[in-house]
C-alpha cells in the first residue's frame, strides 16, 4: 500500500488505543483515579470476556495497571490508568487532530 | 495533559451516576422523618433511628451500589474558593442568626418575640437540615439538595406563617425526601440489576 506524506500519521497510530472499546476505557480510566473491573463493564457496555479481552493489550503496553485483591471474600479487580497510558492518550489525540487538519485543511 | 481539564465532563459524569442510587435521600429522609416523629412523640428511639440509618450510609453504598455499578475512586473534588466561602458565610449567618435569637430574649420588643416564637423553626431547619443539604448540593454537586436545603428554609417558615404544628413542615421535608430517594432507589436497580462477582 503506498503511503501518502500527508497521511503517515495515519500509519502511525497508536494500535494499542485505536478501536472504541479502549478509547473508552481509557477515557474512564482517566477520568477517575481508579476503577473495578464492574464499572467498566458497566459503562463501556462490555461483557466480562470482551472487556478482558481489551484491557489485556493495554496491559501489556503498559497503559494501565491491574491489581487483583479481596474486599470481603469478593475479588475485585481495580484498574488504574497509568502515567505512559495519559501520554498515549494525549499523543493519539495530537495525532487524530493532525490527520484531521490534513485531510479537511 | 490536565485531567481535570481533559475529562472533567466524563468525571462528572461518572460522579453523578454514582449518587444516582437515592441512598443519600433515603438517609436524610430517614433522619428528618425520625426528628419530626420526635418533635411529635417526644421519644427519642425516633430520633436514635434516624442517627443509625445515618451510620449505615456507608454500608448501605458497599451492599447496594458497589455490587451493582462497580467501585470507582474519585479524586477529591475541586472546587472553587467562592463556594468554600459561600457555604462558610451562610453558615456563619444562619449560626449567628440561631445564636442571636437565643441570647438576646430579653433585649426584644414582644411582637419580635412572638414573631420569633412563631419563626423559630426557620433557622433551627436551617441549621440541622438546609446547610447540610446545601453542602450536599455544593460540594456533591447534587442539583436535588438545592431543592431539600429550600425545602428545609421555606416549609417551616410557611409552617410558621400558617400557624401549623412545628413537626409538620420537618415532616413534609422527609417525605419528599423519602419519595424522591424510593424513585431514584428503583431506577438505580432497574438501570444496575447486579451481575455477580467480578470475573476480571
Amino acid at each position: 500500500m503506498t503511503t501518502d506524506k500527508d497521511l503517515q500519521p495515519i500509519a502511525d497510530l497508536d494500535r494499542a488505543i485505536h478501536s472504541p472499546a479502549r478509547l473508552m476505557i481509557l477515557a474512564y480510566l482517566g477520568a477517575v483515579d481508579s476503577a473495578d473491573f464492574i464499572f467498566l463493564m458497566n459503562q463501556v457496555g462490555l461483557t466480562r470476556g470482551n472487556l478482558s479481552s481489551h484491557l489485556k493489550p493495554l496491559e501489556e503496553a503498559g497503559y494501565i495497571s491491574i491489581k487483583k485483591e479481596f474486599v470481603d471474600k469478593v475479588p475485585r479487580t481495580l484498574i488504574s490508568l497509568t502515567k505512559e497510558g495519559r501520554e498515549a492518550i494525549q499523543n493519539y489525540r495530537e495525532q487524530m487532530r493532525t490527520i484531521i487538519d490534513k485531510l479537511l485543511g | 495533559m490536565s485531567k481535570t481539564k481533559d475529562f472533567d465532563t466524563l468525571k462528572r459524569k461518572v460522579y453523578l451516576a454514582y449518587h444516582q442510587d437515592g441512598i443519600l435521600d433515603l438517609t436524610a429522609a430517614v433522619v428528618l422523618l425520625g426528628f419530626g416523629i420526635f418533635m411529635l412523640t417526644g421519644s427519642v428511639v425516633f430520633l436514635s433511628m434516624g442517627a443509625i440509618f445515618a451510620a449505615l450510609y456507608t454500608l448501605m453504598k458497599q451492599r447496594i451500589t458497589i455490587p451493582r455499578f462497580g467501585y470507582v475512586r474519585f479524586e477529591p473534588q475541586e472546587k472553587t474558593v467562592t463556594q468554600y466561602w459561600l457555604l462558610l458565610g451562610l453558615g456563619v449567618i444562619v449560626l449567628l442568626a440561631f445564636l442571636g435569637g437565643s441570647l438576646f430574649q430579653g433585649n426584644i420588643s414582644p411582637e419580635m418575640q412572638a414573631l420569633r416564637q412563631q419563626y423559630h423553626m426557620v433557622s433551627l431547619s436551617a441549621m440541622l437540615f438546609g446547610l447540610p443539604a446545601l453542602a450536599a448540593a455544593v460540594f456533591l454537586g447534587l442539583k436535588r439538595f438545592y431543592l431539600y436545603a429550600f425545602l428545609a428554609v421555606g416549609l417551616p417558615a410557611l409552617g410558621g406563617w400558617l400557624n401549623i404544628e412545628t413537626y409538620v413542615p420537618i415532616l413534609a421535608i422527609g417525605f419528599v425526601m423519602l419519595v424522591v430517594g424510593i424513585g431514584l432507589l428503583s431506577s438505580f436497580l432497574k438501570k444496575y440489576p447486579g451481575g455477580g462477582n467480578d470475573n476480571g
